[in-house]
């Protein structure tokens, strides 16, 4: 089976601006920007799961949410390391396309 | 104990990995153990030069083999240090990202997993049988038994020595031409594993991590059976090129299968097949055939859900003795047909393994 031939493969990640943009570039061709900051916020960790919108807009309101690590997932996903400390979201390809698509759409 | 100097001074003769400087003096040498006169060496080299420096390794080995004393010696490349990533000018605050291969499993070209959905299905005695099989076709092979709860392989291999450490790296041993580690080796046989998930977890990546596994072409990983903590801790911590699901032909046993499947879709690993397991029965009496557990089952399930069928195998007396014995079917008789039927899957996955390649993982740049 050409399994996920129609999904969205990262072909570079980079994280740049002293760790407040992390760039993603897709083989289709899409290339997001997005915050750190966003990130942070829109964290798929489990923790967060039950946050309101104004609790994960709390969580960035000092700004410090910069990416000083990430961390390769098996085949599928990224794990980046904030300077707060927060390191247990699990973004997988599909969720940064989506955050991508989200966040071009004024 | 072999003197230490007429080791260096047997490996003065052989050219570093530079091919100018003598071993010792490379300062390539990474480890030096030895036990009853059997020689372990490690020599750390580029994991890219590994290939080319084959030659090398062969050399000092004969070299080791030659010294008076050495009763054995195995030589073997070790990725010690991976290459530098690239550092952006300027980057401040960022820390280098971690490597996405672990540096023990650097060398290993392909990593599969045998998995199942449900547990008895034969998966370990597939995984063996396998692993054998692509050994015997030329392939450099490994079998990591991850399952912990029950570790079977040192029963399947016959292996009974605890395996050495070597500048904190476990050697795997060696069976039929498979390295073979497995929680079982570092274990009491009769010794039960009650863990919580996080130490599950931890020895998995220990037995992935901490292991000098060295050149290979391909890993196996018998993993435990269903879709839980080592199975997901596999799927994150090692770039898997592939999956092969087992199950025989009994409904009960596809829906599991299914539910396998469906796990490594969601981890972007690719199942590279379904293999049934206990396909059939001969009566070694009558002749007979009886389908125990229905045949065809497992065919049907592949081509449902666009799954490639690997084949199948039968129910067989002898199949359950070898392994029991500790010599896998395909290194008990080679030209058996029951070896035959393993022999043509593992060729079918290294086709695959061959023919499509991975698809890159992303250049994590942090600057």
């Amino acid at each position: 089976m050409d399994r996920g031939a129609d999904e969205p493969w990262p072909t570079e990640i980079r994280v740049s601006d002293e760790g407040r943009l992390l760039t993603v570039t897709f083989d289709t061709g899409e290339t997001f920007a997005l915050a750190s900051s966003y990130l942070r916020k829109m964290t798929p960790s489990v923790e967060a799961k039950r946050l309101s919108d104004a609790e994960r807009e709390s969580l960035v309101s000092g700004g410090r949410a910069r990416i000083t690590e990430v961390e390769a997932v098996g085949n599928y996903a990224i794990r980046p390391t904030f300077d707060d400390g927060h390191s247990t979201g699990i973004f997988s390809w599909v969720y940064l396309a989506e955050l991508g698509r989200k966040a071009k759409r004024p | 104990m072999v003197d230490e100097d007429a080791i260096m001074k047997a490996l003065a003769g052989v050219p570093g990995p530079d091919g100018k400087t003598a071993l010792p003096q490379s300062g390539a040498i990474g480890g030096l153990t030895q036990r009853d006169g059997k020689v372990y060496l490690s020599i750390a080299v580029e994991p890219a030069r590994a290939a080319q420096l084959e030659p090398m390794r062969l050399a000092a080995e004969k070299a080791l083999q030659a010294t008076p004393g050495v009763v054995s010696a195995l030589v073997t490349l070790t990725a010690e240090r991976a290459p530098a990533a690239p550092v952006q000018p300027g980057a401040k605050h960022a820390h280098p990202p971690r490597p996405r291969t672990p540096e023990s499993v650097a060398g290993v070209r392909n990593i599969i997993a045998i998995a199942s959905g449900k547990g008895g299905v034969g998966k370990s005695t597939t995984a063996a049988n396998l692993a054998v099989a692509m050994a015997k076709e030329g392939w450099r092979v490994g079998l990591l038994d991850a399952d912990v709860f029950g570790p079977s392989a040192p029963r399947l291999f016959g292996l009974k020595d605890k395996p050495i450490v070597e500048k904190s790296f476990v050697v795997p041993l060696e069976a039929f031409g498979v390295k073979v580690i497995s929680i079982g080796l570092l274990i009491e046989e009769e010794a039960p594993v009650v863990w919580r998930g996080p130490m599950v977890m931890s020895a998995i990546t220990q037995l992935l991590r901490e292991v000098a596994w060295g050149e290979l072409d391909c890993l196996v990983v018998d993993m435990p059976p269903g879709t839980g903590d080592v199975q997901l801790t596999m799927a994150q911590s090692a770039p898997l090129a592939g999956a092969i699901i087992v199950s025989t032909p009994q409904d009960l046993a596809l829906i599991d299968a299914r539910r396998g499947v469906a796990m490594f879709d969601k981890v972007k690993i690719p199942v590279l097949g379904i293999i049934e397991n206990m396909s059939y029965f001969i009566c070694p009496h009558c002749g007979g055939r009886s389908d125990i557990f229905a045949h065809g089952g497992a065919r049907h399930e592949a081509e449902k859900r666009g799954v490639p069928f690997l084949g199948e195998v039968p129910l067989d007396m002898a199949i359950r003795e070898t392994s029991d014995d500790g010599r896998p079917i395909v290194a008990a008789e080679p030209d058996g047909a029951h070896a035959q039927s393993y022999r043509a899957i593992a060729r079918s996955v290294m086709a695959r393994l061959d023919g499509t390649p991975q698809r890159a993982a992303p250049k994590i740049v942090i600057g």
